[in-house]
């Protein structure tokens, strides 16, 4: 008994042995195959678009689908699977061309059939991601011959192309026995993923990592390397340490804090671009009398908020710049309206916004009659209005997801303060703000981020009345003239009357301002530049895209020889 | 053999405290702040009426203890979560819409690998350092290890992996990520084993270090207390060499307090299995339950804080009946 | 000889505990700076390096790392200060009970301590946190309501050995109540014993509250070591190679934790009467005690 107390130990002195002759062992043979290694810090939460949600789900999407058009980093649309299309005059009947030796990840060729399928297929899946909110004016869809598709709208709509680019082409005999039927739609594992895209899933091993083979026979973009891989790091300093160490070639994300020290290293190239984000600091405009009470309506903001001037005096009290340097680090640009710098044409970049000047806040409050009658620092509703002399003290609830954001609110606290008021951040799990935010709208401000399509429509939706009992609008804003304008940006055919009314919509935000838009987020991202090359860089101050993980980036990418 | 009375008391209690702990899991999470089905509905846009299917496909229109609309009373979210677990059915995931005891299934014997390796090193390492500490007690020796093991664990595990993982990656090679090298071809399974041992080396080295801080102490003082003891006093005059004192004597009887520091620091196991896993993104449940977190991933949550209870709880049943058949007291005369 | 070894470490603990303490207290005469002020900040400002102006650097969002460490010391020592009063008050009034009346209702406390004493705690705290919110109360409240079952066993053993005592029976051949007795004889003789686990009890506290931080669940707005963490791992500081926004509240948690552990020991040993004097072999339970209490609620 006792001797085998000891042989007992025998083994684990082998194990130990076995581990640290691990640490300096050889490594496993080089392949020869082509491989790019990507490091991420998120994962796909699933494989089936209809339950797709995240960025990095739609990042997997893009790179096994390919859709009809295609958009490049400065924002304009290219043919995809579609080679030509043409429009009626009439803006309602869409014909396209379609590659004629497209095929899909399993070998069958990519018909006409498969297009209308899908496009038909996303109209009567309602709720199916995010993606059927594209195909809602789509009245039919018919394949006239193997190549050809014909598209007719209910109604005309100014930008097609953008929604196109989110209705990715699926293969009809995978999915036609869920055609129509939502739930059997969503309960499909789809863990094969068979696309017509540049790569084809090859291994997918949830919160892990998924590995892609490029297929070389694809008739449009056949990439050059062979594989992609991309792993999962459950966290950012694991991330950025792999890129360093050579783990990986190239990485999504990294906090910006780390930029300086990266581009210090010889074969790291740290790049930034334009990305389609934004911060917002939402104000609660909903009154009692505009309260969506039947969508489960709260309305419970200072109605301070509610006033303009309050609203504006905030927004002077506030150095964009500053916030920028201390949560981006620089890697951003001062926000004016809902429409970030990348959306080019569209973003109004003209329109000239409140300086920083807190003498003037002041005084904005002073003369509007806010005053702090009992000396404690902080000013009063006037007698006047309905909050009569309550405090303007207000709380920002703040999601726990958003990093930098407890340092943004340390900063307009410290700016609020000096035009007496005084602002609490809160820090909630994301799930409490949206259940407080809307249509509950049970909150005084809030802290919160959009992330824009290409196009504008969407992101201006939000600042319409229409969407105050969806919880789309945070804001509750009301102001029909918006709404006609908005409905009026939707059908308008020309494209330069369109770009002059989506400004005319961005001054009226900044006029009455809904939100506070700080910044428009940079991308940055970093990869290894003695492994691969060509990876596709925005020109400097060029507002381009930058985003590594694109299938126009993974396509065109080569190994450093 | 363990007395019977010992075993049935044993065993009647683990699962009450199951059974307690699946209650506490059911209530536990209706208390949610908000509408459930906002956690569900990642898309904001959802439609009132979609919002309704979600309830219902995750059971959540039914009442929640008692039926009493008539029909079914057991027709409720309570009495449908037992029938369900007792199909092995935990439940969906929010996140990743799939069952949450496959997700779990996946994950569990890479946290068991880990988990495994950073206990037996511990204990191994601990228990010596704690004998030799014994035996060069009033030494500098002594105290030196007394201080590094009370040291050792007041460290943050979560701190001190971040630490080895930045040093171990830095300046030996080694990897800071997952469980092996994705999408290499091993060309034996000695490489395989080999790239296996690397990926776990940082991370169960953590664990060992915030581990044995305590077994080493355990072993010091028991074996000390038994030096102390007269027959050792007997065996030394009897010329048995102090090795030889230490191997037959301490060690044997130090074992039953050993037995039960493993049973009583598995909670303890868990804490550090999350923290380990999620600085090093070894894909167990530690980091499942992090990600979980994160994601607001309920049901995930729910799974995995359950099949972590229900383990260490046997965990503890099972140390309990070998701590009886080691102990002299309970056993059957 | 051995004693004087675990009281050296005793006082080494102390000291080192006093120490934070006073920090905490002194917190606006030591900190050079005022880590509620608003500063300007540039982009250089940023995880800057250490300098005569800034001894620990700064932090990621420009602030000195030294004031926000010595002003951290606070939350983390009313944490652990607090959370562990909350188990200790649960504990001992659980232990008290089950120790002293015994019967059904002991039977039953015990029991319920021993279903909570397995149950393991990090995940029970990470879902009562992430549901009921992370603000600095919640994360008191969660910690203390689930860290006394360690008090509460070693409670319950004190008073059932002081329950059989001589002046116990005899205060009660005297006509004394229960709650007289309990009052005057029992908590007296308990209370040190008490306040030695709570102060091991503090340590645990002070790590389950930074390793929630870790995890995303610390409150962030409220300045404390593990809030200082939480930002240097949600803003890069170790890839940005600032080691010491890391280093400096990770030393001060370790700091804590070992002198409480090393006082809670100490204290424990000089209280408790099991510890010393029995050296059976049946007693090897009793003397594994405190080290099993720690580790069932860390």
């Amino acid at each position: 008994m006792r001797a085998k107390t000891w042989a007992r130990l025998i083994p684990l002195l082998v194990v130990l042995t076995l581990l640290a002759t691990a640490c300096g062992g050889p490594t496993p043979e080089p392949e020869s195959a082509v491989v790019l290694r990507v490091g991420m810090s998120g994962f796909p939460d699933s494989r089936n678009p209809g339950n797709a949600y995240l960025t990095e789900a739609t990042d997997l999407l893009e790179l096994v689908y390919d859709s009809l058009v295609t958009i490049d980093f400065a924002g304009a649309y290219h043919p995809q699977l579609a080679e030509t299309w043409t429009v009626s005059d009439d803006g309602l009947t869409w014909t396209f061309t379609i590659h004629g030796d497209a095929t899909w990840s399993d070998g069958q060729p990519v018909t006409a059939e498969d297009v209308a399928f899908s496009l038909l297929a996303y109209r009567d899946w309602e709720d199916f991601g995010y993606w059927s909110g594209y195909a809602t004016h789509f009245a039919d869809a018919q394949a006239t011959d193997p190549t050809t598709v014909v598209l007719t709208l209910d109604t005309p709509i100014g930008n097609l192309e953008s929604q196109l680019l989110y209705t990715f082409i699926l293969p009809k005999h995978i999915w036609e026995p869920f055609a129509g039927d939502l739930d059997a739609a969503l309960a499909f594992d789809n863990a094969e993923m068979v696309g017509s895209g540049a790569f084809r899933l090859e291994e997918y091993q949830e919160g892990e990592f998924y590995r892609l083979a490029a297929r070389d026979d694809h008739y449009l973009t056949p990439p050059i390397v062979d594989e992609v891989i991309f792993q999962r790091y459950s966290n950012q300093d694991a991330l950025v340490q792999a890129l360093r160490a050579g783990e990986v070639d190239m990485i999504t994300e990294l906090p910006n804090t780390v930029v300086a020290s990266l581009r210090d290293e010889a074969d790291i190239t740290v790049a930034s671009g334009s990305s389609r984000g934004l911060r917002d600091y939402i104000f609660n405009l909903s009154s009692p009398d505009t309260c969506p009470v039947d969508d489960g309506g709260i309305c419970a903001g200072h109605p301070a908020l509610r006033d303009p001037v309050v609203r504006r005096a905030m927004a002077t009290a506030i150095d964009k710049q500053q916030i920028i340097d201390v949560a981006l680090l620089g890697l951003g640009s001062p926000g004016i309206g809902l429409v970030p710098v990348a959306l080019g044409d569209f973003f109004a970049g003209e329109l000239e916004d409140y300086p920083f000047d807190i003498a003037g806040a002041n005084q904005m409050l002073d003369e509007a009659g806010y005053l702090d009658t009992d000396g404690d620092g902080l000013r009063e509703c006037p007698a006047t209005m309905d909050c009569g002399g309550r405090q303007l003290d207000i709380v920002m609830q703040i999601p726990s997801d958003i990093g930098s954001g407890p340092r943004e609110a340390e900063l307009l606290s410290g700016w609020w303060a000096q035009i007496g008021i005084r602002m609490t951040p809160q820090v909630l799990e994301p799930d409490t703000v949206t259940a407080n935010c809307c249509p509950a709208f049970d909150f005084d401000m809030l802290m919160w981020g959009w992330t824009s399509d290409p196009d504008p429509s969407f992101i201006l939706s939000v600042l319409t009345s229409a969407e105050i009992p969806t919880g789309l609008s945070e804001t509750g804003y009301n102001n029909p003239e918006y709404d006609r304008l908005f409905d009026e940006q939707g059908v308008e055919l020309d494209p330069a009357r369109r770009v002059q009314i989506v400004h005319d919509m961005q001054r009226m935000m900044l006029d009455d301002l809904a939100y506070i838009i700080p910044y428009y987020e940079d991308e940055v991202q970093a990869f290894r530049s003695d492994r691969f090359t060509g990876w596709p860089l925005p020109a400097e101050g060029s507002g381009d895209i930058l985003y590594l993980q694109d299938p126009l980036s993974l396509t065109v990418v080569s190994p450093v020889e | 053999m363990v007395r019977r009375d010992y075993l049935v008391k044993k065993i009647g209690w683990s699962f009450l405290t199951i059974a307690f702990v699946l209650v506490l899991n059911f209530f536990l999470f209706r208390i949610l702040p908000g509408d459930p089905t906002t956690s569900i509905a990642k898309d904001p846009r959802l439609t009132a009426e979609a919002r309704e299917a979600l309830a219902r496909r995750f059971g959540l229109d039914k009442p929640v203890f008692l039926n009493l609309e008539g029909g079914n009373p057991f027709d409720s979210q309570f009495f449908i979560y037992f029938g369900r677990l007792f199909r092995g059915d935990l439940g969906t995931s929010f996140n990743f819409n799939r069952p949450v005891a496959d997700l779990l299934g996946e994950r569990l014997w890479n946290t068991v690998i880990l988990v495994m390796g950073g206990q037996v090193l511990a204990i191994v390492l601990g228990s010596t350092l704690g004998l030799l500490a014994a035996w060069k007690s009033k030494t500098g020796f002594d105290a030196a290890a007394i201080t590094f093991s009370l040291a050792a664990w007041s460290l943050p595990t979560f701190w001190l992996g971040i630490l080895l993982l930045i040093i171990g990656s830095t300046y030996l090679g080694l990897p800071t990520a997952g469980r092996e090298t994705v999408g290499v071809e091993f060309t034996s399974w000695w490489a395989q084993a080999l790239d296996l041992g690397k990926h776990l080396l940082l991370p169960t080295l953590t664990f060992t270090i915030v581990l044995l801080g305590e077994y080493m102490l355990i072993m010091r003082s028991s074996v000390l207390e038994i030096l102390s003891e007269d027959y050792i006093l007997t065996a030394k005059a009897k010329g048995m060499s102090h090795f030889q004192i230490l191997r037959h004597h301490a060690l044997q009887n130090a074992m039953l307090p050993i037995v039960t520091l493993i049973a009583l620091n598995l909670g303890f196991t868990v804490s550090g299995a999350i923290q380990v896993e999620t600085v090093f993104s070894w894909p167990g449940l530690g980091s499942m339950i992090f990600e979980a977190v994160r994601r607001q991933d309920y049901p995930v949550l729910q799974g995995a804080f359950l099949l972590v209870a229900v383990s260490v709880i046997l965990a503890n049943l099972a140390a309990d009946l070998v701590y009886g058949a080691l102990d002299p007291r309970v056993k059957a005369p | 000889m051995r004693a004087l070894t675990r009281n050296r470490l005793g006082v080494v603990g102390s000291v080192m505990l006093a120490l934070a303490i006073l920090t905490a207290v002194m917190a606006p005469w030591i900190a050079p700076y005022d880590p509620e002020a608003s500063t300007e900040v540039s982009i250089e400002d940023i995880y800057a390096r250490p300098t005569a102006a800034h001894w620990l650097g700064t932090d990621d969002g420009g602030k000195d790392v030294f004031s926000a460490f010595i002003y951290g010391s606070r939350v983390s020592l009313i944490v652990g200060f607090a959370a562990s009063l909350i188990s200790m008050i649960i504990g001992g009034i659980v232990g008290l009970v089950a120790g002293f009346y015994g019967g059904r209702l002991g039977n039953l406390l015990m029991r319920l301590t021993d279903i909570f004493l397995v149950i393991p705690d990090l995940p029970l705290m990470i879902v009562i946190v992430a549901i009921v919110g992370p603000s600095l109360w919640n994360i008191i409240l969660v910690i203390g309501l689930l860290g006394w079952t360690g008090t509460a066993r070693i409670v319950r053993a004190q008073a059932l050995s002081l329950r059989e005592r001589q002046f116990v029976t005899r205060a009660r051949a005297i006509g004394a109540g229960n709650l007289h007795i309990l009052r005057r004889h029992i908590l007296p003789l308990v209370l040190p014993l008490m306040v030695a686990n709570t102060v091991l009890v503090i340590s645990l506290s002070i790590l389950s509250e930074s390793t929630l931080s870790f995890l995303g669940l610390g409150d962030p707005t409220t300045l404390s070591w593990g809030g200082m963490l939480n930002f240097a791992f949600t803003r890069g500081a170790i890839s940005a190679g600032a080691w010491w926004a890391l280093v400096a509240p990770g030393l001060g948690i370790v700091w804590v934790v070992l002198s409480c552990t090393l006082v809670g020991n100490t204290l424990e040993e000089a209280f408790n009467p099991r510890l010393q004097s029995h050296h059976l072999q049946g007693e090897e339970k009793m003397v594994v005690r405190p080290a099993q209490a720690q580790a069932a609620e860390r």
